[in-house]
């Protein structure tokens, strides 16, 4: 595989994108590690009465990298919105789909329909993942193909239950589709490497193992590690737990890959789109998602190169 | 001269900066300090809306007709240890109100009706739904709450609402001494208030936990509910009033929300305890409107929403394979 270095994102980096995409990663890295891990997991340990008011305290310090995040999403996506906007055809496309997903947002908040709320997610993230597609080569492409069919899986359980939607109530086609999703989104996963451009050094290949083998374990081990996987990220943790060891280890050697390459922008996009996970959780983790999706977008690929 | 003319203007980008992170800081801080999500789940909605008639806990009257069901996946207990189960893979559920109660009724299927646990290796099938409790601050772990986030769970068993069975039912020829009183005191387990020993309390039983080891039986046992097994299939219903006994049980109100999950325990396959399948947390969503029928939708949304999700991700997969191909080219 050819691994080839790609140049910095153009105009990405420079400006308030760059500064403002590295702090929501940060912020919502805390958040995923305090709120959406720490507090879920916390809950397990043995009298935990006695240890109340730390967990209360922590539990407030994930609360607060969750609003910090959510107002660097408030603040980034309409960012990134504009930055697309002066782009090509292609980017604006992207542009498009930014705003047609505040609007599903906004209609979700506002308890409007559900059904269009979810349908303007849902449609929003796959084209952003095409977006996101659309400049790289077909082998650098595939991982974004895969993820927006992911995407559309994993919502369809939430789509083919909504009244008046055909098929609705069909318990072997939600089922189908959920399945569907997970094998979809661990495929995604273990193809981040195409995207970077192949995998990193010996070195760094190490760490990605180890990254892999922790996550086999712990879904061996621990089964609290796959109700956080399907809290944190939508998958059912239904596979043998290799699988997810595998998927692990890509999207970590990806993101390693991806750093040490030079391509911070896309790294920090990848980083928002693990943290965001896949299908229909909540708002904010599809704003994460579509976050993610619009940075990797917005990178201007170098013609020839992975 | 040059740090006279730089200094100013570092000063300020700098002041600019931390002005902005200062800016962003206040923002959350006051977003939490109000409780104002601008966020909004995205999981499953049941929608409770008001029936047309009171089906009380009858599983198949006609009020339930026009209840919009929702099919909830459900997965092997995969909490704190794997327990095992999974053998359910969906429950379809439906929420009514009325009078200010709330109706929950659970249909799933099951090839065996396990109602009996006299022998030791039987198990009864049955089914529990869970609740936040009304004191909870915030959403609670779904494997028995936390905390500062309990929860209350509704248990229903099939061996509870069919009552004892004499023994030689069960054990063909058996003999059973009998006892010389009927007094309570004899019956050890009845005397001591154990719920499965008196199942006059009611096939439901109405529990709270904190976290696990503390799941217990509520105070005041107040919700009903009715089992039916038909064509392979049992509809459970579940019934209580909006307002709960103490702050430990889940309290509803007309357009109320709060969060609920599904478990159920396949006797056959020896489900017992945390032996089970559950379901992630789900919305109950509480509208004061009628239903509006199980198909009954706003055509023109439908039509909208199919066509949005088409037309973007149809736009997407354009771009992604065009995209690539003009990218192959000019390698």
């Amino acid at each position: 595989m050819t691994a080839l270095p790609r140049p910095a994102s153009s105009g990405v980096s420079r400006g308030i994108v760059g500064p403002l995409t590295a702090g929501l990663a940060a912020a919502a890295l805390t958040e995923l590690l305090i709120l959406r891990t720490f507090t879920r997991t916390a809950v397990h340990i043995p009298a935990l009465e006695a240890l109340a008011g730390p967990y209360e305290v922590i539990s407030e310090v994930g609360r607060f990298a969750y609003f910090v995040t959510v107002v660097l999403l408030l603040a980034a996506l309409p960012v990134l919105a504009l930055t697309l906007a002066r782009g090509d055809a292609r980017l604006r496309a992207g542009s498009v789909a930014i705003a047609v997903f505040l609007g599903g947002a906004a209609i979700a908040r506002l308890n409007g329909s559900e059904l269009l709320s979810a349908a303007a997610i849902l449609g929003a993230t796959a084209l952003l993942a095409g977006v996101a597609a659309s400049g790289l080569r077909r082998r650098a492409a595939l991982p974004w193909t895969v993820f927006g069919a992911a995407t559309i899986a994993a919502g369809a359980n939430i789509l083919l239950q909504q009244p008046g939607m055909p098929g609705r109530g069909d318990a072997d086609a939600v089922r189908g589709f959920l399945t569907a999703a997970e094998y979809l989104g661990l495929a995604f996963a273990m193809m981040t490497p195409l995207f970077a451009g192949g995998l990193p050094g010996t070195k760094l290949q190490a760490v990605a193992i180890v990254a892999g083998a922790m996550a086999f374990a712990g879904m061996l081990a621990a089964p609290t590690v796959r109700i956080l996987l399907l809290w944190n990220q939508g998958f059912s943790g239904s596979l043998p737990a290799a699988v997810y060891g595998v998927a692990a280890a890509g999207i970590t050697a990806a993101l390693l890959a991806l750093w040490v390459r030079g391509r911070r922008a896309e790294c920090i996009g990848l980083l928002l789109v693990a943290a965001g996970g896949m299908g229909l959780q909540s708002t904010y983790q599809s704003a994460l998602v579509v976050a993610g999706l619009a940075l990797v977008a917005s990178v201007r690929p170098s013609p020839g190169v992975d | 001269m040059f740090t006279t003319n730089f200094a100013p203007r570092f000063r300020s980008a700098r002041l600019r900066t931390l002005g902005l992170v200062a800016a962003i800081l206040v923002a959350a801080g006051a977003l939490q300090l109000f409780d104002a999500n601008p966020a909004a789940s995205q999981t499953l909605r049941l929608t409770a809306y008001a029936a047309s008639s009171d089906p009380g806990t009858d599983p198949n009257h006609k009020a339930w007709n026009d209840a919009v069901p929702v099919q909830v996946p459900l997965t092997a207990q995969l909490g704190a240890y794997s327990a095992g189960g999974g053998s359910i893979p969906t429950v379809n559920a439906k929420a009514l109100h009325v009078d200010n109660r709330l109706l929950i009724r659970v249909e799933w299927a099951d090839k065996t009706q396990d109602e009996s646990t006299t022998r030791v290796q039987d198990f009864a099938d049955a089914v529990a739904v869970e609740f936040p409790s009304r004191a909870a601050t915030s959403v609670p772990a779904i494997c028995m709450g936390q905390a500062d986030a309990g929860v209350n769970i509704w248990h229903w068993r099939a061996d509870s609402q069919k009552g004892f069975q004499e023994p030689a039912q069960v054990y063909a020829g058996s003999q059973v001494d009998m006892y010389p009183s009927r007094d309570t005191l004899f019956f050890t387990a009845r005397a001591a208030g154990n719920p499965y020993a008196n199942p006059e309390a009611g096939p439901v039983q109405t529990l709270v936990s904190q976290t696990f080891g503390t799941l217990t039986a509520a105070t005041v046992q107040d919700v009903k509910g009715n089992g039916v097994y038909s064509n392979g299939n049992w509809a459970v219903v579940f019934e209580r009033a909006y307002t709960g006994a103490d702050g430990n049980q889940a309290a509803f109100a007309d357009g109320a929300k709060t969060d609920m999950a599904f478990a159920v325990w396949n006797g056959s396959e020896g489900d017992r305890n945390g032996r089970k399948s559950v379901s992630q947390f789900v919305q109950l969503s509480i509208m004061g409107g009628d239903a509006p029928g199980a198909g009954g939708t706003n055509k023109l949304t439908v039509f909208l929403a199919i066509g949005l999700l088409i037309g973007l991700s149809g736009l997407g997969v354009a771009l992604a394979t065009g995209g690539s191909r003009v990218a192959e080219r000019n390698r």
